[in-house]
C-alpha cells in the first residue's frame, strides 16, 4: 500500500495527541492539506462528539462517511451506533442482521452502558480505515492527553479478560497497528507556555515508557513574533520608566514590553522543550483569527520541509 | 463582577480543553469564599493545574485549606482532587450493603480493570462524590472543575447510564437467557448473537460481573434519581468556559447544546483571555508620538492595530454568542503575569468584564 519508511510524517497512519487548545485540529487539518497538495489522499478521523474540521475548512458537517472538507482532504467522525454496526458486520458478514443488533433496545442497553464497547468498535473502526486503499495517510485527531493514554494503554487493560475471542483479535489488530513502527507515528503538538510544556513533559515521559509505541515529531504550535530587537527593548523600558510615564501613547509601549515578554517566556519554553523531549521539531509561527489563512501557512511551513 | 447566585450550591464548570477551565473554577471558588462562603472547589483532572493555580503544592482526595489572601468574614476555601479508584471503591462498598457481596464485585475483573482506567468510571465516581459533598454540612458551595469535552458530557450522563446498563430487564433477560419462558427466548438467541460477536469468554466474563452487579442496581438507581434532581435543582448553576476566538466559541456552542440539552440550565458563560488588561486600550486623544520614539512608531501601531482587530473580533464572537444563547456572558483577560498564588487569581477574576449584549 505505502512504501515503509523512515520518515514518520510518510507512514499510514499518523496519531496526534496533546493537551486541548494547542491548535491540534489545525495542525493536523495542515498536515492534511499539505499531504493532498503533495498528491496524497487524506483522511482526517476525529474521535469526540464534536467536529473541529468542519469549522477548520468552513466545510459541510462531518459525520461517519468521510466527507471532503477541502480540495483533497476528507474527514470522518467515529460515532459509536455506525461504528458498533460496522463491527457486528465485520463478525456476521449480515449487514442487516447486525442492524437489527445493534437496534435491539436492550443490546442496545447493554453496549452503550458496557464498559469498553466503545473504545473496541472505536479501535476496530480507525483499524478498518488504516486497511482501507482509498486513504493514506489517516490522521488521527485524539482529543485530549487522557484520550491518547486511553486509547494506546486500553489494550493492556483488556487483555486481562480478553483472552480469546473476537474482541481479542480486534485488540491484536490494534495493538499490532500501533506497534508497527513503519506504519505508524504518534506525534506531540504543543504550545511554548509554561503550564502546557510541564504538561508535554509528562505526557512524552509516559507514552516513551512505552517502548512499543513509535513517536514521530514535536509540533511546536503559536510561536509568538518577536516585534523588538534588544535596543528596542532598551529603549520601550527607559521609556516606560521615564519621559513617557503618563503620556498618552504609554499604554503602546506598555503593550511593547507585554508582547516581549510573552515572546521571552515562550523562548524559554522552546528551551525546555528542546531540553526534555528528544524528538525532530517543527514549529509554527502564531496567527491571528482566519482559520483558512491559518492553514494556508502552516501548509506551506510543512511544505517547505519536504517530507514527500 | 463575576458572581454566582446567592442561592447557588453547586457550580458545574464546563468546557473543551485548554481554555482555563480548572483556573477559573479556582478563581471563581476564591472569590466566593472572599465573599463570605465556605467553598469546596473539586477537580477530577489528575495534572496538577488545580494545585498550581492555587499556590500549593499538591492536592488529594481529602480537602486540603487553602489560605485567603485577605480576611473574609466566615469566608473558607478548600480544594480536593477526586481519586477515582478509591472513590468507585466505596461505592460498590456502599451500594453493596454487606462486605461480602462488596468483595466479590471489587474482585470481578472486569471490575478491576475498568475502575481505574476508563473515563466512564472517573465519570460516575466523581458525580457520586459530588452528591455525598453536598450534604457536607461545612461547605456552603461546591464548584466542579469537569475534565475536557467528551467527558465532561460523560461526568452529567454516568450514573443514568449506569442504571441503564443494569436495568433489570436486560439484566434479567440476558443472564437467565437459557430459560425457556416465551418472551426470554429472544434473549437466548441475542446471547448467542452475542457470543458470536464478542466471544465466548467476554460474555461469561460480563455475566459473572452483571450477576454480582444485579444486586446492586437498587442503590445505584436511587442515587442515580438524586443525582439527576440535584443538577436540575435552582442552586445548580452551569458555567460555560470558552476562549473568545472564532473556533473556541463553535466547540463551546456544541458544549452548550449538550448542556441544554439534557434540561440542565446554563446559567452563565465566561471567555477567557479575550482581552488584555490595562494596555488593552490607548488613550483617546489624538497624539504624537516624541522624537526619541519617531523609529520605533510603525511598530508600535502596528502592534496597536493588530491588537486591536484581534479584541474587536473576540468582542463580535462573544455578542453573537450571547444574542443566539441568551445567556450573561463575562469575558476575563489574558493573565498578563503567571497565576501561581491566590492573591494574582483574585486579582485576575476581579478584572472580569460583563459581556454587554446588542440592544
Amino acid at each position: 500500500m505505502h512504501a515503509p519508511t523512515r520518515e514518520p510524517l510518510r507512514r499510514s497512519v499518523q496519531f496526534f495527541t496533546g493537551k486541548g487548545g494547542v491548535g491540534k485540529s489545525t495542525v493536523l487539518g495542515a498536515l492534511a492539506t499539505a499531504a493532498a497538495r503533495a498528491g496524497k489522499r487524506p483522511l482526517i478521523v476525529e474521535l469526540g462528539i464534536h467536529t473541529s474540521s468542519s469549522h477548520l475548512f468552513h466545510g459541510p458537517d462531518v459525520g461517519y462517511e468521510p466527507t471532503e472538507v477541502a480540495p483533497g482532504v476528507h474527514a470522518t467522525r467515529v460515532q459509536f451506533e455506525p461504528a458498533l454496526i460496522d463491527y457486528i458486520t465485520s463478525r456476521l458478514k449480515l449487514r442487516p442482521i447486525a442492524i437489527l443488533i445493534a437496534k435491539n433496545e436492550s443490546l442496545r442497553r447493554l453496549f452503550v452502558a458496557a464498559p469498553g464497547v466503545d473504545e473496541i468498535v472505536t479501535l476496530h473502526r480507525v483499524a478498518q480505515l488504516a486497511a482501507d486503499d482509498r486513504w493514506g495517510p489517516i490522521l488521527v485527531d485524539l482529543e485530549s492527553t487522557g484520550h491518547a493514554l486511553m486509547f494506546f494503554d486500553l489494550p493492556s487493560v483488556l487483555e486481562v479478560f480478553l483472552k480469546d475471542g473476537p474482541l481479542r483479535q480486534v485488540l491484536d489488530s490494534a495493538t499490532a497497528l500501533v506497534r508497527e513502527e513503519q506504519r505508524c507515528a504518534i506525534h506531540i503538538v504543543t504550545v511554548p507556555e509554561p503550564l502546557v510544556v510541564n504538561e508535554t513533559i509528562q505526557l512524552y515521559g509516559r507514552l516513551r515508557e512505552r517502548k512499543d509505541l513509535h513517536l514521530g515529531y514535536l509540533f511546536i504550535n503559536r510561536i509568538p513574533r518577536v516585534w523588538l530587537d534588544e535596543e528596542e527593548q532598551r529603549l520601550v523600558k527607559a521609556e516606560l520608566e521615564g519621559a513617557s510615564a503618563g503620556q498618552p501613547w504609554a499604554p503602546d509601549l506598555a503593550l511593547a514590553e507585554y508582547l516581549t515578554r510573552r515572546s521571552q517566556t515562550a523562548d524559554k519554553c522552546l528551551r525546555g522543550l528542546r531540553r526534555d523531549i528528544d524528538l525532530p521539531t517543527m514549529t509554527f509561527d502564531a496567527h491571528g483569527e482566519d482559520s483558512s489563512a491559518i492553514i494556508e501557512s502552516l501548509s506551506r511551513t510543512i511544505e517547505q520541509a519536504e517530507v514527500w | 463582577m463575576i458572581e454566582l447566585p446567592d442561592d447557588c450550591r453547586l457550580a458545574f464548570c464546563v468546557g473543551v480543553g485548554g481554555v482555563g477551565k480548572t483556573t477559573f473554577a479556582a478563581a471563581l471558588g476564591l472569590r466566593e469564599a472572599l465573599r463570605g462562603r465556605s467553598v469546596l472547589v473539586l477537580t477530577a483532572d489528575p495534572a496538577r493545574r488545580l494545585a498550581d493555580a492555587l499556590g500549593i503544592h499538591g492536592l488529594g482526595d481529602v480537602p486540603s485549606d487553602i489560605p485567603l489572601p485577605s480576611q473574609a468574614a466566615g469566608g473558607e476555601l478548600h480544594a480536593a482532587m477526586l481519586e477515582t479508584k478509591a472513590s468507585a471503591d466505596e461505592i460498590i462498598r456502599r451500594a453493596a450493603g454487606d462486605e461480602a457481596r462488596a468483595q466479590r464485585v471489587l474482585h470481578n475483573r472486569i471490575y478491576q480493570a475498568f475502575s481505574n482506567t476508563l473515563a466512564r468510571s472517573h465519570a460516575y465516581a466523581a458525580m457520586e462524590r459530588v452528591h455525598e459533598t453536598m450534604h457536607d454540612p461545612r461547605y456552603d458551595l461546591i464548584v466542579v472543575d469537569t475534565p475536557p469535552a467528551q467527558s465532561s458530557i460523560e461526568i452529567l450522563d454516568a450514573p443514568a447510564r449506569l442504571v441503564r446498563f443494569l436495568d433489570q430487564r436486560v439484566v434479567r433477560w440476558f443472564l437467565q437467557a437459557s430459560d425457556d419462558s416465551p418472551q426470554l427466548r429472544g434473549g437466548a438467541i441475542a446471547q448467542r448473537l452475542l457470543r458470536t460477536v464478542a466471544g465466548d469468554s467476554l460474555v461469561s466474563t460480563l455475566t459473572e460481573f452483571l450477576t454480582e452487579m444485579a444486586f446492586l442496581r437498587e442503590g445505584f438507581a436511587e442515587r442515580a434519581g438524586e443525582v439527576r434532581d440535584l443538577m436540575r435543582s435552582s442552586g445548580t448553576s452551569f458555567v460555560l468556559v470558552s476562549s473568545a476566538d472564532s473556533v473556541g466559541i463553535e466547540s463551546a456552542k456544541s458544549v452548550a447544546a449538550e448542556v441544554v440539552g439534557r434540561d440542565f440550565e446554563l446559567a452563565h458563560v465566561v471567555f477567557n483571555r479575550a482581552f488584555v488588561p490595562d494596555i488593552g486600550s490607548a488613550g483617546e486623544a489624538p497624539f504624537t508620538y516624541p522624537d526619541t520614539l519617531a523609529a520605533l512608531a510603525p511598530k508600535l501601531q502596528r502592534m496597536r492595530a493588530l491588537l486591536t482587530e484581534e479584541e474587536e473580533q473576540k468582542r463580535s464572537n462573544m455578542v453573537a454568542f450571547c444574542n443566539e444563547y441568551g445567556v450573561r456572558a463575562w469575558s476575563l483577560p489574558e493573565a498578563t503575569r503567571p497565576l501561581g498564588d491566590t492573591s494574582a487569581l483574585a486579582a485576575w477574576i476581579e478584572q472580569g468584564r460583563p459581556v454587554a449584549p446588542l440592544a
